[in-house]
């Protein structure tokens, strides 16, 4: 049971030592940054952004610990980490003068040194709730509180940058997973990797294609328009199962076209779950797709009983997140540069531990943004402090960050968004630019 | 000159199934349908309140009467084939206590011994999911092949709704009791004796940590863990990070939480933060205890554990109750089923689940009402959700998204599948993000097709109806009795015999010219020697590829 952690352990400390090559990867000086018209007109290849959700919520007081407060040991007896350690022992990893990374994240260290990496600290929703599932609701709706939005953040930026003669990739945005997380479900469609398919893929796509109204050969496009299968010659709405029906036909095959053409991958990644969904959405970016966004879920971050210290269940999730990331945008190469991973989570944690060596639902949490744009080496926002006085409602990290503030800058200045609509983030008033990217 | 006739004969043949068509289910282009036909009722309730229908099912039901079917199943006086008896009897530990299941797995534990080879290994392995495995297979099997579908509809219902998932510790060997002795007894009986007992199930304590909580440990009793750990280790360090660690032991607000949000208020609704721990509280000393001797695991209160004094709750004292404390917490489930948040929580959640994704709120309101009044009497309320009005609304037929569970489970009964393996099957769930109580969010599975209808898990389904069209999933074969009553010769025929048993409002004008077609270029090929490599009758090569498309069809993905 224990002999992938252990693999992984070995796989962290080669990835350590080839550190050097990552920095370079991602590249000096200052990486591509463009708006959209510029690359348009200059056929460049478009910004490239990851969205991570960490869901469960992710306990940002020991993912960035501030180690100097007297009340992080008082409030963390048995799942505190140590500042100072023997020789070899894993402390907490200091990045400023008051705050540090857990030692599971190590594998930022390199990406922090090379100014590719940074941390928004006490950042999350000004909405109350500490329900999983209206909190994840609300932040990838990017409406907190309002229950009637339904479409995600990411969905609504891909509709309203949309090429208008309909001429996106099929690609354009995907999930590496079998079900879209929120933020892509929307008027846009966006596809997610079905897993488990077979050679004979190809033919069952050919047999539905028309069922479908997908573009095929031969009959069936006549058939499908004959039939008034797009929009319908009335105006009726289309069937949403035919809808996404026709879109997995058409997203897949290219999907399936791109995995034939791509060799593998010569990054080792850790194992795990979110490992895997990288390397699959590396391996469409290497293969030349004119991929804009990508989405990949992990969940079990829940950590209400035995959340561990300096091993245990939150570390070794910690040494995915940075390794994956890490072997991600070493992965990429080039593409790095104009790639942007943001890792976020519905909230944080109680400040204090709970009864069983967890923490129950919190409120301000933590988000990672990594790769070539962004501007590292810095951690962006306020830290609000985990003294009792402190504390929202006496038992929680603060939130000082609204998150829409993080999504509006990687909008507008990764994604080349020039101005965001009104409504785009219902009830939002923006803060004082982050300065992220 | 031949080619004429046939085309003649499927003319003729098609406007006599056509008009067969329109006897049986009122299918009117262009104009509003202001009530359901017989037939379409019939079909609509075996989609709602069963998996579908296998065939001979909808004749059955007319021949009984459907008010009168629908009150047996209520009854659960359906009959099983024997086939479902012969599954279940293969299932050794679908009958066990949670104590038999680990004291078994304790003897193939015992009989390895303390330094496991790699082939004893993967035993331990085989004896710590076989419980989990049987478990999904006794559900997978009643879901297909139970005459009492209405059970089996409303146990998956509260499978989700009292969510717990086999991944998380010990839950695999606690879920087998809680799907047969809670879920599966109280799904059409009291919503009362369902959250209690829920709540008060080794399942539901372990998977929301409750069963942890517990008030902070005294002065004294640390001192006694401190002695205690000393005389065992003799080691005075190692005694005070025991008692270090002790000192952190105290209230777990999990299950408090989700007991609200989840099980009865829905999020939000009359209750705060506060009132989360007061319920946390009252909870505490709700414990797991295994008893070696008589082998039982199961709930106990632990007085020592649970936190004294008063609670108040949604403004309302709960005094404490010295003598019984246990009651403290029993008071909180009685008061949150009296309430109306409760009743109208379930009954939103039910009409979503057995009318469409959005009821009105008036429809809503009256089954709230029924749920309050019988105190969450199921029966009751099942029977009312049958004969709402918005329930037999034509709008509503046929309107909602299969689950990928739905999609599987109705696809193996109108097929009439011998399923003897299931391993492809649950794979197949898993593919398709529905594995068998395997939902780590405490939500359960969402039935809405919002949840379910992404560009891309269309393409699962499709390779799954493929496969099993054509038996090619491993242990599971549509028998030849499923294509006997085929007409003999003509395969636009086939394609409307077909359509008629497996699609409840029949085929669509799109699907149906789409498969003429298909069959056109089949035949071509076939006369022209390119398919059925052994010269198999041109049925055995083309009937199963239209069962394909129909279980792949647009159609088919809703009930």
């Amino acid at each position: 049971m224990r002999d992938p952690i252990m693999n992984h352990r070995m796989d962290r400390r080669s990835f350590l030592r080839r550190t050097g090559s990552a920095a370079l990867a991602l590249g000096f000086p200052v990486p591509l940054r463009h708006g959209l018209s510029t690359l348009e007109r200059s056929g460049k290849k478009p910004p490239i952004l990851v969205v991570i959700f960490l869901r469960g919520g992710q306990d940002a007081v020991n993912t960035v610990i501030p180690y100097t407060e007297p009340h992080y040991e008082e409030f963390r007896p048995t799942i505190h980490i140590p500042v100072k350690g023997d020789q070899g022992e894993r402390t907490v990893l200091k990045l400023t003068a008051d705050l540090g990374l857990h030692p599971g994240l190590a594998s930022f260290l390199p990406l922090w040194k090379a100014k590719r990496f940074a941390p928004v600290v006490a950042v999350g929703s000004p909405h109350p709730t500490r329900s999983h599932f209206d909190a994840q609701d609300f932040m990838e709706h990017a409406a907190p509180g309002l229950r009637t939005v339904r479409s995600g953040w990411l969905n609504r930026y891909l509709a309203l940058t949309a090429d208008r003669n309909g001429k996106d990739s099929h690609l354009r945005a995907l999930a590496m997973q079998g079900l879209l997380p929120r933020s892509l479900r929307g008027e846009y469609p966006v596809f997610a990797v079905p897993r488990g398919l077979d050679g004979k893929t190809g033919k069952v796509l050919d047999l539905f294609g028309e069922l479908y109204g997908a573009d095929d050969k031969g009959m069936g496009q006549e058939m499908s328009e004959g039939m008034g299968g797009r929009r319908g010659k009335e105006g009726a709405p289309e069937d949403p199962v035919v809808a996404a029906g026709r879109t997995t036909i058409e997203a897949l095959r290219r999907f399936q076209e791109l995995q034939k053409r791509t060799p593998k991958s010569k990054v080792k990644y850790p194992r795990g779950p979110l490992s895997s969904k990288l390397q699959g959405i590396a391996k469409v970016i290497r293969a030349g797709e004119a991929l804009e966004v990508a989405c990949a879920d992990w969940n079990g971050w829940d950590h209400h009983a035995q959340e561990g210290s300096l091993d245990g269940k939150m570390d070794r999730m910690h040494q995915e997140v940075s390794g994956s990331i890490h072997a991600f945008l070493q992965d990429l190469g080039e593409d790095a540069r104009r790639t942007v991973v943001l890792t976020m989570t519905e909230f944080g944690r109680t400040v204090r531990e709970n009864g069983n060596s967890g923490t129950d639902h919190g409120h301000g949490g933590t988000m990672f943004l990594a790769g070539g744009p962004v501007k590292g080496g810095k951690i962006y926002g306020k830290w609000p402090g985990i003294d009792p006085m402190s504390l929202y409602q006496g038992r929680d990290l603060a939130v000082t960050t609204d998150f829409r503030d993080v999504m509006a800058e990687v909008l507008q200045k990764h994604m080349g968004l020039r101005r965001i609509p009104k409504d785009f983030f219902p009830d939002y008033r923006p803060g004082k630019a982050l300065g992220l990217l | 000159m031949e080619r004429r006739l046939l085309l003649f004969c499927v003319l003729v043949i098609a406007t006599a199934t056509s008009s067969l068509d329109s006897q049986g289910t009122k299918r009117k282009q262009g104009t509003h349908v202001l009530e359901l036909s017989e037939t379409q009722k019939i079909r609509h309730v075996l989609s709602r309140f069963a998996f579908g229908p296998t065939p001979g099912l909808v004749e059955r039901v007319r021949r009984q009467g459907l008010d009168a079917w629908f009150e047996d199943q209520l009854n659960q006086k359906g009959k099983s084939p024997k086939i479902l008896q012969d599954r279940l009897a293969d299932l050794d530990t679908w009958g066990r206590s949670a104590g038999d299941i680990l004291l078994e797995l304790q003897r193939v534990r015992e009989d390895i011994g303390p330094d496991p080879k790699q082939k004893d290994r993967a035993r331990l392995n085989r004896a710590r999911n076989l419980s989990r495995n049987q478990l999904k297979d006794a559900v997978l099997f009643q879901a297909i092949y139970s005459g009492n579908q209405v059970i089996e509809t409303a146990t998956d219902f509260f499978r989700n709704h009292f969510n717990v998932s086999v991944n998380k510790g010990s839950v695999r060997y606690y879920a087998t009791e809680y799907e047969r002795d809670v879920l599966r007894k109280g799904a059409l009986g009291n919503f009362a004796w369902l959250l209690e007992h829920s709540a008060k199930s080794p399942a539901m304590l372990f998977y929301l940590d409750n069963y942890l909580s517990r008030r902070p440990p005294s002065k004294q009793e640390l001192k006694g863990i401190g002695r205690r750990v000393r005389r065992k280790t003799k080691s005075k360090k190692r005694a005070e990070e025991e008692v270090e660690i002790a000192k952190q032991r105290g209230l777990n607000e999990n299950y408090g939480r989700e007991l609200l949000e989840l099980h009865t208020l829905g999020v939000d609704h009359y209750y705060r933060q506060k009132d989360v721990i007061e319920v946390a509280k009252a909870l505490t000393g709700w414990t797991i205890h295994r008893d070696r001797k008589k082998n039982t695991i199961s709930f106990s209160f632990r007085p020592d554990m649970h936190i004294q004094g008063a609670k108040t709750f949604l403004g309302k004292v709960i005094p404490e109750n010295k003598k019984n404390p246990i009651r403290e917490g029993e008071m909180v489930l009685e008061r949150l089923v009296r309430h109306k948040g409760t009743a109208h929580f379930l009954a939103w959640k039910l009409c979503r689940w057995f009318i469409n994704d959005n009821p009105s709120e008036s429809c809503v309101q009256r089954i709230a009402k029924v749920f309050q009044k019988t105190r969450g009497d199921m029966k009751a309320v099942f029977r009312a959700i049958y004969h709402d009005s918005e329930f037999w609304s034509p709008e509503n037929f046929q309107a909602k998204f299969k689950r990928p569970f739905e999609f599987v489970v109705s696809a193996l009964r109108v097929t009439g599948a011998e399923v003897r393996s299931t391993r492809a099957l649950h794979r197949a769930l898993a593919l398709l993000s529905e594995p068998i109580y395997e939902c780590e969010d405490p939500t359960g599975y969402y039935d809405q097709a919002e949840a379910w209808n992404d560009p891309g898990v269309l393409a699962v389904r499709w390779s799954f109806a493929m496969k099993l069209a054509t038996n090619k999933i491993p242990g599971v074969r549509i028998p030849d009795s499923f294509y006997a009553d085929l007409h003999p010769s003509i395969p636009q025929v086939w394609k409307d015999q077909l359509a008629r048993k497996m699609l409840p409002a029949g085929i669509g004008e799109k699907t149906d010219a789409i498969l003429d077609d298909i069959i056109k270029k089949v035949v071509k090929k076939y006369k022209g020697g390119k398919v059925g490599r052994r010269r198999k009758p041109l049925k055995k090569v083309l009937a199963p590829l239209l069962v394909g498309l129909l279980l792949g069809s647009p159609e088919f993905q809703k009930q």
